[in-house]
């Protein structure tokens, strides 16, 4: 099963060596390239790309952030990696909000983007492993989730859907949900991704979990 | 920056010196008109006890003053500052020499019964003059010759007491948008790195990762590969060059106008995956004859096409480099996204490309609308300009002297004591013309 894949970047030459080198993978297929959001959000519906990895700083009225919101609600199963040369927590708390999975450093090796396009397509978060060493050197948040909350949060982060938490805690599937609600609640998150972010802050996973 | 009012400095750009040089001419002109037509029939029988009779001297003086008159005027239609206020320096201490010589006259040759108030007077009037034409032009003259006529430090003493040869003010305003510009650049530099070289590096990182990928079993993958690899280390070479390009003091000192502009243009080229196109009109050698044109125009050229990979999303560029009407443009056309220019030219270093054209008495014209494609127009006057030229310069200075020495000599065939005065007065013309040629020279031979 290959992983389409549309590539936006307004560096020409960023794009082509992506290309080149992520249809050396043979579950790798490039469907399309743009050099701007405008661009990608009028060739979407012909490129139907499983998997866009999008640089959030490029020329144009569209930033990568509004572009993120754009495509997603267009289609919403699309996975959106964010390509930055921003370090800045709030930033990529923005991107991720908005419903990117995915969180790269732009000068990350090739091979970082190919796992991440990869872990993104099995559905998973995926957040540049310096970019987690960055969160992980910040001190430690306080923390105000009961254990029971933090052991949610944990399931939540390693990417186990509220089923298979509730099989693991042995609980309902219902109190996971409300479990969930609370976490959100008290972290200010609105999704799973962002959510990962503060389970990383606080510990309670390790990178070599998350990949 | 104007009428900086502090102690111990001295204000600057009060008035415009072409309006008061107008403003001479007239008055001038009329007076010497005036004493040139009825000044015998005053002076005439009032002054007829003296050598050669008052009516000579109405002559002479009226003659003097269309004299001055035709020289001020000559120099309020010549605008670029920085020659006008070295011709005004001359101007003025001409006028304290003639002012001098006829007092000379009216003292001892002709009218010994004239005293010392009379040397006060016309001494004052003379100096204030020469301040007024300083001080009229917003600057004072910062050449050392200027500052510093046969040892006498002429009247540039600040109210502290210490002589100030610029003002202190001025020169701390001038170092902070000196400073800003750095800045500017420095920001610029920054972003262009990241675009340009940092990408190429990624691809070349990217294209080996692709080699290593396709190592086993396709041969003509990895061949490609490697061709990437090379291509982006040789356009990241040519962008690495344009850099350097910039951060140079003098960027056109090995290279010249014309192939620093081919280079950046394939730069741009290999940075955005346009088209850019680069066309050379015919540009005669004196149109970057004005001090820093050609590396104004450089300077621009990249300011315009930075803006151009930054925000046009272009695939079409052309740059032309010609000679116009009013001089020489450069002119930068792109069928990108556009902008509006009455909300968001900011940051796009369309004030720093405009000052680099006013202070060579130019202009930018700027032409986009949104998905309209931008044009910038940087057009500096030269040898068809009567301003700038020195050519031009030169044979009005010719002229003014011409009027000067003829004017002498008319004095001096009436009264054979002005010689004196005559030979000084030519000797400080001679060095004002050498100074003035051997700038033409120096500023007509620019690197193409």
């Amino acid at each position: 099963m290959t992983i389409s894949v549309v590539l936006v970047d307004d560096h020409r030459v960023v794009t082509r060596s992506l290309k080149a080198y992520l249809e050396s993978f043979p579950d790798m297929k490039v469907v399309g390239i743009a050099a701007s959001g405008e661009e990608l959000l009028e060739r979407l519906d012909e490129w139907k790309p499983q998997v866009i990895l999008q640089d959030l700083l490029m020329p144009g009225g569209m930033d990568g952030i509004e572009t993120t919101g754009r495509i997603l609600k267009r289609a919403p199963s699309v996975k959106v990696i964010a390509l930055t040369a921003s370090m800045d927590e709030a930033r990529m708390m923005g991107v991720l909000r908005v419903g990117a999975v995915g969180y790269i450093r732009k000068d990350a090796e090739p091979e970082t983007l190919l796992a991440a396009v990869r872990a993104v397509a099995r559905g998973k978060t995926y957040i540049d492993p310096s970019v987690g060493r960055q969160i992980l050197q910040a001190p430690a948040t306080a923390d105000d989730l009961t254990p029971r909350e933090v052991e949610v949060l944990r399931q939540l982060a390693l990417g186990l859907a509220n089923k298979e938490i509730a099989h693991a805690l042995s609980i309902s599937e219902e109190t996971v949900k409300s479990h969930v609600g609370n976490v959100f609640g008290k972290l200010q998150v609105e999704n799973r991704s962002q959510a990962i972010v503060q389970a990383l802050k606080r510990r309670l996973v390790k990178l070599e979990e998350l990949s | 920056m104007n009428s900086g009012k502090k102690p111990g400095t001295w204000s600057a750009n009060p008035v415009s010196a072409p309006i008061v040089l107008r403003a001479y001419v007239v008055i001038f002109g009329l007076v010497g008109l005036m004493l040139l037509l009825w000044g015998p029939m005053w002076f005439g029988p009032n002054l007829a006890g003296w050598p050669f009779g008052g009516a000579t001297l109405a002559r002479v003086i009226g003659s003097l003053f269309i004299g001055t008159a035709c020289c001020a005027g000559l120099l309020a239609i010549a605008d670029d500052a920085s020659l006008r206020r070295r011709s005004l320096f001359w101007f003025a201490m001409g006028h304290i020499v003639l002012w001098l010589g006829l007092l000379a006259e009216l003292k001892w040759v002709w009218g010994p019964g004239l005293g010392d108030q009379a040397v006060a007077v016309i001494g004052g009037s003379a100096f204030t003059l020469y301040c007024l034409w300083l001080i009229a032009e917003g600057e004072f003259p910062r050449e050392p010759y200027a500052m510093n006529v046969m040892g006498i430090p002429i009247g540039l003493r600040s109210t502290n007491g210490s002589t100030a040869p610029r003002d202190p003010l001025r020169s701390e305003y001038e170092q902070k948008i000196r400073h800003a510009a750095a800045q500017e650049e420095r920001n610029r530099l920054a972003r262009d790195l990241h675009d340009s070289i940092k990408q190429q590096i990624f691809a070349i990182q990217t294209a080996a990762a692709t080699a290593q990928a396709r190592f086993t079993g396709d041969a003509s993958g990895v061949r490609e590969a490697l061709e990437q690899i090379r291509s982006s280390a040789r356009e990241a070479m040519t962008e690495m060059e344009v850099m350097l390009d910039q951060l140079r003091a003098e960027p056109l000192e090995n290279t010249g106008l014309v192939a620093a502009l081919k280079k950046l243009c394939e730069s741009i080229g290999f940075r955005t995956g346009a088209q850019v196109e680069f066309n050379l009109g015919s540009v005669p050698a004196s149109s970057l004859a004005a001090p820093g044109a050609a590396e104004a125009t450089l300077r621009v050229a990249q300011e315009a096409l930075a803006n151009v990979a930054r925000h046009a999303r272009a695939s079409h560029v052309l740059v032309s480099l010609d000679s116009s009407e009013s001089g020489m443009e450069l002119t930068i056309q792109d069928d990108g996204a556009g902008f509006d220019t009455n909300q968001d030219s900011r940051g796009m270093g369309t004030a720093n490309m405009r000052s680099r054209a006013e202070q060579l008495g130019g202009r930018l014209e700027l032409i986009s609308s949104r998905e309209a494609g931008t044009m910038v127009k940087f057009s500096i006057p030269c040898d068809a300009a009567p301003s700038l030229s020195p050519a031009r310069y030169r044979n009005r200075t010719i002229a003014l002297g011409l009027m000067l020495l003829t004017l002498f000599l008319n004095t001096a065939v009436s009264h054979w004591s002005l010689l004196p005065a005559l030979a000084f007065v030519a000797a400080i013309a001679i060095t004002h013309y050498w100074k003035t040629y051997r700038g033409v020279r120096r500023l007509s031979q620019p690197t193409l």
